[in-house]
């Protein structure tokens, strides 16, 4: 169950992530990038707002504090790799933040989660950053 | 130095963003209401950080003016399918590998610059995608594992 759905979420991920992309290629990205933003996440916020009327889930307050502290965690990500821009190669910042965010979530997984990670599971991640690493560098 | 900082500090915000996805997705909260709280408060906040540093970039040219909104609510209304199937999986796997299958999603965009934009499929990148293939197979490898020695922490 799991695969399944970490892989429909990495599909419709990446193809929400196609969008900079193409926006790279139109040579959008360095000026518009909030506006940009505002608008795909505003139209995704629409998007989210009919599964949340469906479900009749009317948030609570625990949900509007983790919905806000998403949004902002996201954002300061965001802005935090656009500066690091200014001063480093995009293979460095992507490649970096990929494997420091996966090497970190690792750690507090197993430290307050107590989620332990077999030999595959350590290959596989060895694997991905790998991966990860080769894309960005072209 | 700085740009190093400034990494780093990203690095330490996704990896927040990927904790407070774990602890929504196992807690009492509802997932369909975080998610559209979190989308909501990101595009006004996006707005106004916009606003704030790059406020020139409201005016988009003439010409691209209409494939950039259609851009954005195309590949937009991908976000909350996105973000609902990964709170899903990790109401039932591990923070690392899943963060790590969703970091491979980076495949798509290049596999839309190869078919759309006709970019070249190179070496590195075949085996880039080769090696991200392999780790989802060892990531499956691993959560087939912990489930049959009881290590999944649910």
């Amino acid at each position: 169950m799991w695969v399944k759905r970490i892989l429909i979420a990495a599909v419709f991920n990446g193809l929400a992530a196609l969008g900079s992309r193409t926006l790279q290629a139109w040579d959008l990205n360095e000026g518009h990038r909030f506006q940009y933003l505002a608008l795909w996440y505003g139209v995704g916020a629409v998007a989210a707002i009919v599964p949340a009327i469906r479900a009749r889930a009317r948030p609570s307050l625990a949900d509007v504090a983790a919905g806000i502290a998403l949004g902002i965690t996201g954002l300061v990500g965001e802005i935090c790799i656009l500066r690091a821009l200014q001063d480093l190669d995009g293979s460095v910042v992507y490649s970096g933040v990929i494997a420091g965010e996966i090497a970190l979530v690792g750690i507090i997984g197993a430290v307050a989660f107590r989620e332990k990670l077999g030999p595959y599971g350590v290959a596989g991640i060895i694997a991905g950053v790998a991966s990860v690493v080769l894309l960005t560098l072209g | 130095l700085i740009g190093y900082a400034f990494m780093l500090l990203s690095i330490v915000s996704f990896a927040a963003l990927h904790t407070i996805y774990r602890i929504t997705g196992r807690r009492k909260c509802r997932v369909e209401a975080v998610n559209a709280v979190f989308l909501s408060f990101a595009s006004a906040a996006a707005c106004v950080v916009g606003a704030v540093l790059q406020p020139d970039g409201f005016i988009v040219e003439p010409e691209m003016r209409i494939r950039f909104v259609l851009l954005a609510a195309v590949t937009g209304a991908m976000v909350p399918l996105g973000v609902l199937f990964y709170m899903a999986a990790l109401k039932v796997g591990k923070m690392a590998p899943s963060a790590m299958a969703l970091g491979l999603s980076i495949i798509v965009p290049i596999f839309g610059s190869i078919l759309v934009f006709g970019e070249r499929l190179t070496p590195s990148r075949a085996a880039a995608i080769c090696l991200a293939l392999i780790s989802i197979v060892f990531l499956w490898l691993d959560k087939r594992g912990s489930e049959r020695s009881g290590r999944d922490v649910g």
